[in-house]
């Protein structure tokens, strides 16, 4: 029980110490001077504060999948629990929910923080807006991590597409800096990564309290990529599980 | 007659995994190594069937296939009636796999957390597990140490684990991987008899195991199925198996000596100079089991028989010998 201990005190420091970083790092901007951050409020330290919050989220629901698939296959208890009379989509989902749900408490823990030691203040935050903006990012992002577990379930290791939305969401998704001081070409490029339009959705909704319309493209967005992912993202996990029985694979690593 | 699992013209071809030269030059080819080819058998209901066969005869695939987690490529499997490729939760349903690897189980949790974890994925209601458990814990004599991290199981105990998990949904059918493999001898021996007296006696249960452990197969199996290299060689019952070894072939003539003689090599004397070839000989005090191979001169025996008693032994006993289990194995996979 003390390793569990010490890992949830290890997590607590994983969330104070980045932020005293960046809490340092503000200092030495001087946000009046950056009109990229005038939409969010114009101060860097609730905007980087946001970004690492929901982000780190964000990633959870990306990596919990493969995670799932990849220590059963490891430790030896898949077969196992194939074996049983629930199906690997259900056992997924509901392996994924702990996470999930610790995810959540650490955004809420970050937020925390960032009001009570480092000052920060959401005035008239939109929390219906920031909720839709979430759950729609959070099955999107579900969705790419499915994609990824199905990776993962025939080819084992070298996930590209976890490699790919998590190098290209954390240089072009805005997590540290607003979307807008990049070039125009790798602005182009941020508009088709769904943690863009999470983190623009859950900053405006949080830091500006700009109402449920002012959100509507953000929500759209979210929407069609949630509409197009999820079937895709079942269909692909169905027939990596079909290819792992017929090639053998299934709990190899 | 009814039956438990049915195996029609079953088929299973592994990919050969391609070097990085094999994909350029030759990106679309597949070589495949069989696992197993046009493997036919039925097991009936409440049969204790076992697999035989060396390592790398395809025993593990037939059960991986048997329990859905492997798709065949040809044939047809029927488990309990249902279609294993095409309902595998019918299968799944109805059977409960024994995996033999005790890295299937979580190591930081205790037997019944264990358990109580499988019974949930297996729809139990939640209301009914406790009784469920322990009537399982009970039936494989874990009752007392149903509490004890998993981790400080003895090897014994996790097989017995793995057997109490396969029963929590009360399955029709299990499957079971090697079973006692890595356990002592005495460990083994429990086992096999609780698979065989409690398990198939009075549970009714229908029961298929892989073993390469031959007389194990022969104490336990009713039928047996000798598998190598993915073709199945021969199926029947342990007596129908030694049976298909040509009889006569060797001879076990049981003597009695008389106090004083060299008696080993009397018997040598008698051998050579009858051109008999000694395939065994045993002694337990003055009883003597010598085994000779007649090549099928009958005629011949009842001449060595006489020159047995001339030398001074008593004749006690002249019967063809039975081969055994081991016999017609490796005759079969010869």
């Amino acid at each position: 029980m003390l390793s569990y201990k010490l890992a949830f005190l290890g997590e607590m420091a994983g969330i104070i110490f980045p932020l005293l970083t960046f809490f340092f790092v503000a200092r030495l901007i001087d946000s009046s001077t950056i009109p990229a951050l005038a939409p969010y409020g114009g101060e860097y330290f609730p905007f980087v504060l946001v970004g690492i919050a929901f982000s780190s989220y964000l990633m959870i629901a990306l990596h919990s999948f493969t995670g799932i698939i990849a220590t059963a296959q490891a430790t030896g208890t898949l077969e196992a629990l194939l074996s049983t009379q629930t199906s690997l989509p259900a056992i997924l989902v509901s392996a994924s929910l702990f996470p999930f749900l610790r995810g959540a408490i650490n955004v809420l823990l970050y937020l925390a923080a960032g009001v009570l030691f480092f000052n920060v203040r959401f005035i008239n935050p939109n929390i219906g807006g920031m909720l839709i903006v979430s759950v729609l990012t959070v099955v999107c992002f579900a969705s790419i991590g499915i994609i990824s577990a199905s990776f993962i379930m025939v080819f084992k290791k070298g996930d590209p597409v976890m490699w790919l939305f998590s190098s290209a969401s954390g240089l072009l998704g805005g997590v540290m800096y607003p979307v807008a001081i990049m070039p125009a070409w790798l602005q182009k490029i941020a508009q088709w990564i769904p943690l863009t339009h999470s983190l623009e959705g859950i900053r405006k909704s949080l830091l500006t309290g700009v109402s449920i319309g002012g959100l509507s493209r953000e929500i759209n967005i979210l929407f069609i990529l949630t509409l197009v992912l999820l079937p895709v993202s079942i269909l692909l996990f169905s027939l990596a599980v079909k290819k792992a029985k017929k090639d053998g694979t299934l709990t190899q690593f | 007659m009814e039956y438990s699992v049915e195996v029609v013209k079953l088929t299973k071809k592994y990919p050969l995994v391609k070097r990085y030269r094999d994909i350029i030059l030759h990106p679309l080819t597949q070589e495949k190594m069989i696992a197993l080819q046009d493997v036919s058998f039925s097991v009936g209901r409440g049969e204790l069937f076992g697999l035989l066969g060396p390592n790398g005869a395809g025993k593990t695939t037939l059960l991986k296939i048997l329990a859905t987690l492997i798709l065949p490529d040809g044939g047809r499997v029927m488990v309990n009636g249902f279609d294993a490729e095409k309902n595998p939760f019918g299968v799944k349903r109805s059977t409960g796999f024994v995996v033999n690897e005790e890295r299937s189980f979580y190591w930081r949790l205790t037997g019944w957390q264990n358990l109580e974890f499988f019974a949930v994925l297996n729809n139990i209601g939640a209301a009914s597990i406790p009784a469920r458990l322990d009537r399982v814990l009970t039936l494989v004599g874990l009752k007392q140490d149903a509490h004890r991290m998993f981790k400080d199981y003895s090897a014994g105990m996790k097989q017995r684990l793995a057997i109490a998990r396969s029963l929590i949904a009360e399955p029709d059918i299990l499957i079971m991987d090697e079973p006692t493999r890595s356990l002592d001898p005495f460990v083994a021996k429990n086992l096999r008899e609780f698979i065989k007296k409690e398990l198939v006696e009075k549970k009714g249960k229908t029961v298929c195991l892989s073993t390469h452990n031959l007389h194990e197969a022969e104490e336990m199996c009713s039928r047996v199925a000798i598998l190598h290299k993915g073709k199945l060689l021969a199926c029947g019952s342990p007596r129908d198996i030694k049976s298909l070894l040509p009889a006569g072939d060797i001879l076990e003539i049981h003597l009695i000596k008389t106090p004083g003689e060299n008696t080993r090599d009397i018997i040598t004397n008698i051998c050579n100079i009858n051109g008999y070839k000694q395939a065994g000989l045993t002694e337990n005090g003055k009883d003597i089991k010598l085994a000779i191979e007649t090549d099928g001169r009958t005629a011949d025996i009842s001449f060595a028989v006489a020159k047995f008693s001339e030398a001074g032994f008593i004749v006690s006993a002249c019967l063809p010998k039975e081969a055994t289990l081991e016999e017609a194995f490796d005759k079969l996979v010869e």
